[in-house]
């Protein structure tokens, strides 16, 4: 299973108004290709995409909060995943990309032996699960997005090989920030601050 | 479960050549009223227990090195679980006293829903277990002393009502850090780093 695929169905199921966050390494750039519009909030660094989706999660209650986040980043913050569970917001759904490596490095393994979907059981999230084909892919993509509830979809997919890039301007730093909160500013269910 | 007990327990267990690494709070307190002896590292802070017990069971290879977690403390580093899993240390005992808050705050729950036991067996470590009495905790550990491991236990004890005060010198800062390394000089698998 490729991680573009994998991608590409999960575009095709969030409307407009979701906001979607993903994690640094080549969840940013093909996640740009597929959805360039709407708030989207590209690359955060190792560790901090779930839980900069659970914040969202709080302030947009009435919307899907898309994490996009990859095996090597959850492993550097694993215990986000219990202030999930304790939080439980209805509207997150995420979506680990697995590879099993830091493919950016020159695939070096991220570890041999961890079962991720089983530690955010274990951490609490009940709707918690693995997928290996892109089948498996879709149909748990649109549950997640029907569910009530936090998912966690850990999706086993290839290491791509070739190094993709994206309009930086639009996937990093200030100019990327100020595009996110532009589209917060626009979203129907903004409210400005006291 | 009481955990003054569940340590009471335990100390007679561990022989003067294992290494202990407690984290935070009451684990420090009692466990420096319970082994006085030997290498003990008092009060790591938190999530840091399980990490540096791992450094030390690299290295010292051939003696069970102790680690006396908490859950507040370890769910600030589950990830730490991952590498425990990966380097799959055989000399390595992980207790995690379970008290399901951080007590010292006045009872604040940590958590309501995680089981730490199956994030342990997520991460990959696989001989794993959840005690709730004193015969279980006496037979798990008996085993993960004497067996291969990685081993995990998690020990769901009561919140401790009192605060107890371990000796600060022995168990804190730059003096405990002292008696640590003469102890860690002074085992008989040390060798001293070539120059």
């Amino acid at each position: 299973m490729k991680r573009f695929d994998c991608l590409k169905i999960l575009a095709s199921l969030v409307d407009e108004h979701m906001l979607a966050v993903t994690s640094l390494s080549t969840n940013t750039p093909f996640w740009f290709n597929v959805r360039p519009q709407g708030p989207n909030f590209f690359a955060l660094n190792m560790g901090l995409c779930l839980p900069f989706a659970l914040g969202l999660s709080v302030a947009f209650p009435k919307r899907k909060i898309i994490a996009i986040d990859s095996d090597g980043s959850l492993m550097n913050d694993s215990s986000s995943l219990i202030t999930v569970a304790d939080v439980n917001p209805p509207n997150l759904a995420a979506f680990v990309m697995d590879n099993g490596s830091y493919a950016h490095m020159g695939s070096t393994f991220t570890t041999r032996k961890t079962d991720l979907a089983k530690m955010a059981q274990g951490a609490g999230i009940a709707n918690a699960s693995t997928v290996k084909t892109l089948e498996e892919f879709s149909s748990a993509a649109k549950q997640a997005m029907e569910n009530v509830g936090p998912t966690l979809i850990v999706a086993k997919v290839e290491r791509d090989a070739g190094r993709v890039s994206a309009d930086r301007s639009r996937t990093s730093g200030r100019p990327m920030r100020e595009w996110f909160m532009d589209a917060l500013r626009r979203h129907p269910d903004y409210k400005a601050g006291r | 479960m009481k955990r003054f007990d569940c340590l009471k327990l335990l100390a007679p267990m561990v022989d003067q050549h294992m290494l202990t690494v407690t984290s935070l709070s009451s684990n420090t307190a009692f466990w420096s009223d319970l082994r006085r002896e030997g290498a003990n590292f008092f009060g790591c802070n938190m999530g840091l227990c399980i990490p540096f017990a791992l450094g030390l069971t690299a290295a010292f290879p051939k003696r069970k090195v102790i680690a006396l977690d908490s859950d507040g403390s370890l769910m600030n580093d589950t990830s730490s679980l991952i590498t425990v899993a990966d380097v799959n240390p055989p000399n390595l005992v992980a207790i995690v006293m379970d008290n399901g808050s951080y007590a010292r705050m006045g009872s604040t729950f940590t958590t309501r829903k995680t089981d730490l036991e199956k994030i342990a067996q997520g991460a990959g470590i696989a001989n794993t277990a959840t005690v709730r009495s004193e015969e279980a905790l006496s037979a798990a550990a008996q085993q993960a002393l004497e067996t291969s491991g990685p081993h995990f236990i998690v020990a769901k004890v009561e919140p401790d009502t009192v605060r107890v005060k371990g000796d600060p010198h022995r168990t804190y800062g730059r003096f405990m850090r002292e008696v640590f390394m003469d102890a860690v000089r002074h085992h008989p698998d040390y060798q001293q780093a070539r120059k």
